[in-house]
């Protein structure tokens, strides 16, 4: 099964703190740089057999894509992963005589399915885009990145 | 001003509110004071304090204090252009970039804007929170974008400033032909985007064909308001002045290789500005114009005016022979100046009947009430 190839070098772990190191270094107080960022969320979609008939080579590439995209985002990334099949979703919801029931299948039945995602950081949504504009799948067929801003909560 | 304390707030509502306070501030400071000698700045000035004050107790002064230290030394015609990129951009769709440009750039009411639209102001209104709320949410940004984003964006600008403009040029229902609101704002920001990038080809384009068009206005009613064809326009009217500096522009659009579209479309208005009598104008010109710039635009209106040209060029059969094709396009399924060129391309084939059945299908898909009497007076000069 060949999922959008999320790279192993984001550490989904690390928290803010540790984010902020690496950017301006480690006096900066951990969370001091959130104050003017925003966090997005996007969700990589595309056409599961046009993933699950990739070649090696294509493989590779997207891999190495995904490597780029990480390399440029560096500490942007807060997290990021690769899903499973859309075939192994389960779907909750609550029949009308109250019952939660679990269905087969992913929320929306449709071609396109979400195959992964990462949590990036922002200051807006130009930088967000043009992040989100080096994954692959952009350039596949029925495929394509959806960017939501993620609603903060202020401690 | 407002362009300028929404830099400050990030939020247009709260802008809105700033503003007016400024507003109400000034009716009672500059009848004591008098009127300050630079009223906009002044206004700009209070209304950006009175953000500060409203974001200090809101204690996120932390988050927008590197845009206020940016800010300062900024002119207000800066503001503008951020604002109009904020307005088009892209993440926003076509119908709110169009809505929120006229409604925070050209300061029409939120009724005005949903009435040039066709829709219940409610609906309008619902629209134009979304996209306030979707700006401040999502975080579009109040910049001009970087050099290697420019082309798309002014491209994007550009498209609804060229809508704004055609939109007022017909207005699509009501007893007034021209909305020169909004044909009048759409000349004034393209000048703003030209002021501020006076080297781009698209906008020089723009602003030529806004202009060459826009000279032409004095002569497209009569004075009782009835529409007047361009082949019986009176060309005294026509405002020279325009027209020179339209050319002007046009001639450094074209410098360009190849031709933006709206160049292109300047030029084919140019060809009739420069015609002294409708007898004399340059067919083939407008032809060979048209030929270029369905493959700078492909677009079956684009193609409908090829074939009208053709038409003018050729004769009456040629051109309703260039039409044929054209009844397919299901684009322009319901667009009325089809059938309208037919039916004047019938009626000098003297196909009288023909022409009644293609002015009538022309006169049943337009609202505006000058082009409804110029069809029907068509229609009653054709029946027996």
């Amino acid at each position: 099964m060949v999922r959008p190839e999320i790279s192993s070098e984001v550490s989904v772990d690390s928290g803010g703190g540790s984010l902020v190191e690496k950017a301006d270094g480690p006096l900066e107080a951990p969370g001091r740089m959130d104050t003017d960022m925003a966090k997005y969320l996007v969700l990589i979609y595309g056409d599961e057999q046009e993933w699950d008939s990739a070649s090696p080579a294509e493989l590779t590439a997207k891999h190495a894509a995904h490597g780029a995209f990480a390399a440029a985002a560096g500490p942007a990334i807060l997290g990021g992963e690769q899903l499973q099949a859309a075939s192994t979703a389960t779907t909750l919801r609550t029949l009308s005589d109250g019952r939660a029931v679990p269905t087969d299948g992913p929320f929306p039945e449709s071609k396109e399915v979400l195959g992964g995602y990462y949590v990036l950081e922002a200051p807006d949504l130009d930088a967000a885009v043009a992040l989100a504009g080096m994954l692959p799948e952009i350039a596949e067929s029925g495929g394509g990145v959806e960017i939501r801003p993620i609603v903060s909560r202020k401690s | 001003m407002l362009a300028a304390t929404v830099r400050v707030t990030r939020d247009i509502d709260l802008a809105e509110e700033c503003a007016q306070d400024a507003y109400a501030k000034a009716l009672e400071v500059w009848e004591r004071d008098g009127i300050p000698v630079r009223p906009g700045a002044w206004l700009t000035t209070v209304a950006r304090n009175r953000a500060l004050d409203l974001l200090r107790r809101e204690t996120v002064l932390q988050r927008t204090l590197p845009l206020l230290v940016v800010a300062s030394p900024t002119v207000v015609n800066d503001d503008r252009l951020r604002l109009i990129f904020t307005c088009c951009h892209p993440a926003l769709g076509r119908e709110a970039q169009v809505a929120l440009t006229l409604r925070l750039l050209c300061g029409l009411s939120t009724a005005d804007v949903a009435r040039a639209f066709l829709v219940q102001e409610s609906t309008m209104a619902a629209r134009i929170t979304r996209a306030k709320k979707k700006i401040a949410v999502a975080r579009i940004p109040y910049r001009v974008p970087a050099p290697d984003d420019l082309p798309v964006r002014v491209g994007a600008v550009l498209e609804v400033l060229h809508l704004v403009y055609t939109t007022g040029h017909v207005a699509p229902a009501g007893s007034q032909l021209v909305r020169q609101d909004l044909t009048g704002s759409a000349i004034v920001l393209t000048r703003m985007l030209h002021t501020l990038l006076p080297h781009d080809p698209a906008v020089l384009g723009l602003l030529a064909l806004l202009l060459l068009t826009e000279a032409r206005s004095a002569s497209r009613l009569d004075a009782n308001g009835a529409l007047v064809l361009l082949e019986a326009q009176n060309r005294q009217l026509w405002d020279a002045a325009l027209i020179a500096e339209g050319t002007a522009l046009l001639i450094k659009a074209l410098s360009s290789r190849p031709p933006t579209r709206y160049a292109v479309q300047a030029a084919i208005a140019a060809v009739h500005t420069s015609a002294v009598s409708y007898a004399e104008t340059d067919w083939p010109e407008i032809c060979g114009l048209y030929d270029v710039l369905r493959t700078l635009w492909p677009n079956p209106v684009v193609e409908l005016n090829r074939a009208i040209a053709i038409g003018m060029r050729d004769g009456a059969a040629a051109g309703l022979a260039a039409l044929e094709p054209l009844l397919e396009e299901p684009a322009l399924a319901t667009y009325g100046y089809l059938s309208a060129a037919r039916g004047s391309f019938l009626r000098d084939l003297g196909q009288s009947e023909a022409a009644v059945a293609a002015y009538s299908e022309a006169l049943a898909l337009t609202d505006n009430e000058a082009e409804r009497a110029f069809l029907s007076h068509r229609i009653a000069q054709l029946r027996p």
